[in-house]
């Protein structure tokens, strides 16, 4: 897993910067920040998944690994999504003039980062492990399906200076050539496999910690 | 259940009627916030500032007025309530409680705004809709996280850290609605974004509905 992940990441980087790229107007070149700011945003969503999948379980038959896990992998969701948003802001400054701009998709990246500090701010408020444990699952999935509805459908419903909207807030067909989609879906596969390979040494220093406690 | 929801919902009413303090003190939240949007705004804001103080209004009065929804049943007298009421019953009619309350005072709100800086509203139907819609996903969110936060050490900071960017879609959609009440006169009430209150309205009482029980669980 981490060897792949490595090799994959590697690849988009080289890939990315070199292979060819369509040329479009105002993008010209920092368009090959999609392989970057793009698969970020996709790797932490899937993490966030992830996180909710084992707040779920935890709910379900409390487990305390369980609880680990969806902490860990909101952290590196976190992690990772910081770096999508710093990415984005430096494609933001070339493309469209300023680092931060009104619109739907940048105001539901903030709004996503603010949801999970403030998961983190209420871990960190509990004295008691049981309820701690149990409580930040009851919000993490509340945020989870919240953060989705905000941005996967508010968006559609407006127009945003991302590209594809009013209709698709997704990624769109036409500045995604063939050649672009050989390093998107490998650098998409590499971030993801990478947040898990950073979750999995999380997961472990917190288990050797809970048994020390113990 | 039906029975028991209607039991607590007016065990409720009668004892912020009986005792009118909160009440009291929920009012006056707004009527002062909007008479400081007055003052510092010299009594003459535009169509759009007018809806987005209107609606943060709304919105921190109701973080404010739902804080203590449970004192009672998760705190005080906790063992006492899930003895006699299963939690599945207990949320929904605090549920429907909070909305009332919030139901209110969007109205108070509103009576306010027309005092101080007039009605710029067209489309008043819509508009009502909108309010009623939004109180009662309000406070199913605010519902749960008062829960949530409660169960904390430190309540009231952590209750508007959670709730804001939670109910931060709920904002944008409300300000949208508005702008379109301000514009047009149109018949046609099902607009994208009373679809998007509805949806909203749908998953958030479900979600309190699953979530409570694990929340009452000791």
């Amino acid at each position: 897993m981490k060897v792949l992940s490595v090799i994959l990441i590697l690849y988009s980087i080289v890939g990315g910067l070199l292979f060819d790229v369509p040329k479009l107007d105002i993008l010209n070149e920092s368009i090959r920040n999609l392989y970057f700011h793009v698969t970020m945003w996709f790797s932490m969503i899937f993490l966030m998944f992830l996180s909710l999948i084992n707040a779920i379980k935890f709910l379900k038959n409390e487990y305390e690994i369980f609880d680990i896990k969806s902490e860990a992998y909101a952290t590196t969701g976190l992690f990772i999504s910081i770096l999508g948003i710093l990415t984005g802001m430096v494609w933001a400054k070339f493309t469209w003039g300023t680092y931060w701009v009104n619109d739907p998709k940048l105001n539901g990246a903030a709004i996503s980062l603010l949801i999970y500090f403030a998961y983190f701010s209420l871990r960190a408020s509990f004295n008691e492990n049981m309820t701690k444990q149990r409580v930040s699952a009851i919000y993490n999935i509340l945020a989870f399906v919240l953060m989705i509805i905000f941005i996967g459908v508010l968006p559609r419903m407006t127009d945003s200076l991302h590209p594809g909207n009013g209709g698709n807030p997704g990624f769109n067909k036409y500045d995604l050539s063939d050649s672009m989609k050989l390093v998107f879906y490998p650098a998409v596969i590499g971030w993801i496999l990478f947040g898990c390979w950073l979750t999995d040494i999380l997961i472990r220093i917190k288990k050797i910690k809970s048994n020390d406690a113990n | 259940m039906l029975k028991k929801i209607k039991f607590l919902l007016l065990k409720d009413i009668k004892k912020n009627f009986d005792n009118p303090t909160s009440l009291f003190t929920i009012a006056l939240n707004v009527i002062c916030s909007s008479y400081i949007i007055y003052v510092a705004s010299f009594g003459i804001i535009d169509n759009n500032s007018w809806i987005t103080f209107f609606w943060i209004i709304i919105f921190f009065s109701s973080i404010n007025a739902t804080y203590l929804s449970f004192e009672n049943e998760l705190k005080t007298q906790a063992l006492f309530y899930h003895f006699l009421f299963s939690s599945k019953s207990i949320i929904l009619s605090k549920v429907i409680f909070n909305s009332l309350i919030l139901i209110l005072i969007s109205i108070l709100n509103l009576i306010c705004f027309t005092f101080f800086f007039g009605n710029p509203l067209v489309n008043n139907f819509v508009f009502g809709v909108g309010i009623v819609l939004s109180s009662i996903s309000l406070a199913s969110i605010l519902s749960l996280i008062s829960g949530i936060s409660i169960k904390s050490n430190n309540g009231s900071m952590l209750m508007s850290v959670l709730s804001l960017p939670i109910l931060f879609p709920l904002l944008l959609n409300l300000i949208k609605l508005s702008e379109f009440c301000i514009q047009e006169k149109s018949e046609n009430i099902l607009t994208n974004e009373i679809y998007f209150l509805l949806l909203l309205n749908v998953v958030t009482i479900s979600l309190c509905y699953i979530l409570f029980p694990y929340l009452c669980k000791n």
